[in-house]
């Protein structure tokens, strides 16, 4: 059975990064400061929405946080332990017990590996059996709702929605301690959406997962989320329980981004 | 992936390249002569008299015997020059394109620094340096043709590097071996069978054209760029001492370029790859 810890808190502190551009030799280099002092706290079994608009540093952070990309500064800590901070080597992406679930449904999965080896990909770079491998990803596509005859088919046989469910077992099979999804629906339809984000908060109450739900979608905010950071301008301008935030926005971009939703 | 085998550049480009294989394979079946053997005797006979059946040459060495070892030397140093360059080049290319930074800075000079000679002054100036051999050809030969693989495999992988899949490959902790051998290798052999088929063409125009100038392989072996080279004095009165080397050539060029381009229309018909 998938397991996960049901237990660890993620605390990030001031994370900040730059990305510097080159403009050739002589030219100045050009900056991005994409994220500048990021802090927020996640509880365990607890789905944490990001909300901001396009480059607000929303998919900076899902990064850092994976290990994908470097930060500059700024600490991170789950249940305990430290994944980076001053004065230390950060700890490599597939120790950290997070895994991650990418925007394109479509170019997250090799079409030339068949499904059942995708998923077990990292099982497989770990060194695990080729027959416990088997069993865990049959488990694993269960769990998301696929059937275990999947696992011999290829990638172009699934529709987006599917294709998404397997990029979820796929991140689920490391037994994660937090998944991070960034845009994760949102090159889905509108209905497939539904089913996806309804699975989310089944696996949340089945397997006590944590989840960052990285989006730019404030109906999807408050459907999924227990909690919300809205960003902007690579800065968290506003933090707290979903409700408190959409209903009562304090800060002045809130406002706009909650006003700007339209309502039917 | 379906291949179409009824297109007729296919069975035109097979055909042609099978003819030349089964002469390079099993051509001593066909005749009775060594490739070296003189007999001044029956000096310039033409096509089809007292045994030859491509004649033979101003020593009266049999033209179809020597047409077969000609044939074996072009198809194998071609060969050896598309499999080592290959490798080498999209080793290095994906290499380039994967990690960027440093290794990519180096690798790219390199590349453009190669790219800056003449290709055939500098397989000249290889073979004059070090003496003419059969790994003298193949060295100087390849040491330009890695290039086209490389750069191609890097572009590739600069595109790979940045997908969903081989970014989650690397959080579920897939190193640069695993990466490379499961993601990025895999997705650059196509273009590199293409790159390769129109490089093994090219490859044999420049082994005949070094022969042809008397600088490729040891003389004492047949090639066809030296059966050219000294068929062209003759041209006027013995028209086949020339002419069957330069249909050996020809045919199997035509047949790789046939062969390239039917491939890459199998790949992908609106992709232009102008490498070499």
């Amino acid at each position: 059975m998938i397991q996960t810890s049901q237990t660890a808190t993620m605390s990030a502190r001031d994370v900040c990064k730059t990305f510097h551009r080159s403009n050739g030799w002589f030219a100045k280099p050009s900056e991005t400061r994409a994220l500048q002092g990021v802090s927020f706290d996640v509880e365990p079994k607890e789905i944490f929405g990001i909300v901001g608009e396009s480059g607000c540093g929303k998919s900076t952070l899902a990064r850092v946080l994976v290990g994908l990309e470097n930060q500059d500064s700024g600490s991170l800590s789950l249940g305990g332990r430290k994944l980076f901070g001053p004065g230390m080597a950060d700890v490599p992406p597939v120790k950290r017990g997070i895994q991650m679930v990418f925007q394109d449904p479509y170019a997250s999965l090799n079409p030339r590996m068949q499904v059942g080896e995708a998923i077990a990909e990292g099982l497989a770079i770990s060194g695990m059996a080729r027959s416990e491998r088997e069993d865990r990803v049959a488990e694993t596509l269960s769990l998301v709702g696929l059937s275990p005859d999947a696992a011999q088919k290829h990638p172009f046989q699934f529709s987006g929605g599917q294709r998404q469910r397997i990029c979820i077992a796929r991140a689920l099979v490391m037994e994660p301690e937090f998944l991070v999804a960034d845009e994760a629906v949102s090159a889905l339809d509108i209905s497939v959406q539904m089913q996806i984000l309804n699975m989310l908060l089944d696996l949340r109450d089945r397997i006590g997962l944590s989840i960052i739900f990285i989006t730019h979608d404030i109906s999807v905010v408050e459907y999924l989320c227990d909690t919300v950071m809205v960003m902007y301008g690579g800065k968290a301008v506003e933090r707290g329980k979903t409700a408190d935030v959409l209903d009562n926005p304090q800060d002045s971009y809130t406002q706009t981004l909650i006003s700007s939703v339209p309502r039917l | 992936m379906k291949f179409d085998f009824l297109n007729l550049k296919f069975i035109i480009g097979a055909f042609l390249l099978g003819f030349v294989l089964f002469l390079a394979l099993f051509g001593n079946l066909i005749t009775p002569f060594t490739a070296n053997k003189q007999s001044l005797m029956d000096s310039l006979l033409p096509p089809l008299s007292g045994g030859h059946i491509l004649g033979t040459d101003h020593l009266g060495r049999d033209i179809l015997a020597r047409m077969i070892s000609g044939a074996r030397v072009s198809l194998a140093i071609a060969a050896s020059v598309v499999v080592i360059s290959g490798v080498v080049g999209v080793i290095v290319g994906a290499l380039s394109g994967y990690l960027r930074g440093t290794w990519d800075l180096v690798t790219q000079k390199i590349v453009e620094s190669f790219w800056a000679f003449p290709p055939i002054l500098l397989a000249i100036a290889i073979l004059a340096f070090f003496g003419q051999s059969l790994t003298n050809v193949i060295l100087a030969l390849t040491i330009q043709r890695w290039i086209p693989y490389s750069r191609m495999s890097r572009a590739q992988a600069m595109v790979l590097r940045s997908l969903a899949y081989v970014e989650s490959s690397r959080v579920m902790g897939g190193g640069l071996a695993w990466v490379m051998r499961r993601h990025i290798l895999p997705n650059l052999m196509a273009s590199a069978i293409i790159v390769g088929t129109f490089s093994m063409a090219t490859a044999i125009l420049a082994e005949a054209s070094l022969s042809f100038l008397g600088l490729g392989v040891p003389p004492q072996i047949a090639t066809w760029g030296g059966m050219l080279a000294e068929g062209r004095s003759y041209i006027t009165r013995a028209w086949w001492l020339a002419v069957m080397p330069g249909v050996g050539i020809f045919i199997t060029v035509l047949s790789l370029n046939l062969l390239g381009d039917w491939l890459r229309d199998q790949y992908d018909p609106k992709k232009t790859l102008n490498l070499i």
